[in-house]
């Protein structure tokens, strides 16, 4: 399996390692492992675009995760703007759908990663750890079903941040 | 710097809203609890807790429930609009018996 597969496999089993009193440690970090995998996810799609196999990696450590925040909320923005405008019934429209909750549980993710790595005052339960990562690995399934389209890759690229000259 | 609407200084209207998301989440949802703040970036933020019934938070159900429950506060709250960024967490009643946590009460 992949690197953010893994990882998602991971914030499962540390989400359950405890069946009756599961500890804060291990929610915590399955909270903040659902968000990396889908951080290293929208990474390895974006690098895979990158010629040079050897080069990939390094490429990767130049995403920044405030960059990737704006990009997604601006992503969500875009998608939920072009649903309102009620398009027909079409791939676009399924394409901004599955777009959308990408981006969004992208920026979702990375708040409660904050959280649950910062924030010791917070008192996690094992339903809100599920409930992120069953959002995560829908994020997951969407991403495969337009990773594809045109304004998928173009997503991917936006994750670096705004072009010079753009407010 | 975002426009702070009526409805978010209305405290009352914004619990109508979360009022009107909870009958319509029923039985899935008991009850919707919010606060505003800011996120990790200082963004304005208005964060939700949801507080959902054991059935509905069996993991199975889990991704349906909360994209659904997101979903409909988001449009009563007319979140979107707002220039706040919604994040949601959700409790089973089960466990905020045990937690007795005032902010989810």
């Amino acid at each position: 399996m992949s690197l953010p597969d893994d990882l998602l496999e991971q914030a499962k089993h540390l989400a359950n390692r405890e069946p009756k009193r599961p500890r804060q440690a291990s929610l915590r970090r399955a909270v903040s492992t659902a968000y990396y995998a889908l951080f290293h996810l929208l990474i390895s799609e974006a690098t895979l675009n990158w010629k040079r196999a050897e080069q990939r990696p390094r490429l990767a450590r130049l995403f920044e995760h405030g960059k990737m925040r704006e990009a997604s909320d601006g992503q969500s923005r875009q998608c939920k703007d072009f649903m309102k405008s009620n398009p027909p019934p079409g791939p676009d429209l399924d394409c901004a759908v599955q777009l959308e909750l990408v981006a969004r549980t992208f920026s979702q993710a990375q708040q409660q990663r904050h959280t649950a790595d910062y924030d010791n005052s917070k008192q996690w339960t094992r339903t809100e750890v599920l409930t992120q990562i069953a959002l995560v690995d829908a994020a997951f399934q969407s991403w495969h079903t337009i990773r594809d389209e045109s304004d998928a890759q173009t997503y991917l690229v936006s994750l670096l941040g705004k072009p010079r000259g753009h407010n | 710097m975002p426009i702070v609407p009526s409805v978010f200084i209305r405290q009352g209207e914004v619990r109508e809203a979360l009022k009107r998301a909870e009958d319509a989440l029923k039985p899935d949802v008991i009850r919707i609890r919010a606060n505003l703040g800011s996120d990790w970036t200082d963004e304005p933020a208005i964060f939700f807790r949801v507080l959902l019934s054991d059935t509905a938070s069996q993991p199975n159900n889990l991704q349906m429930v909360a994209q659904r429950a997101a979903t409909r506060i988001i449009d009563e709250v007319k979140a979107d609009d707002s220039g706040f960024h919604a994040y949601f967490n959700f409790r089973s009643e089960s466990e905020q018996a045990k937690l007795n946590d005032p902010d989810w009460a």
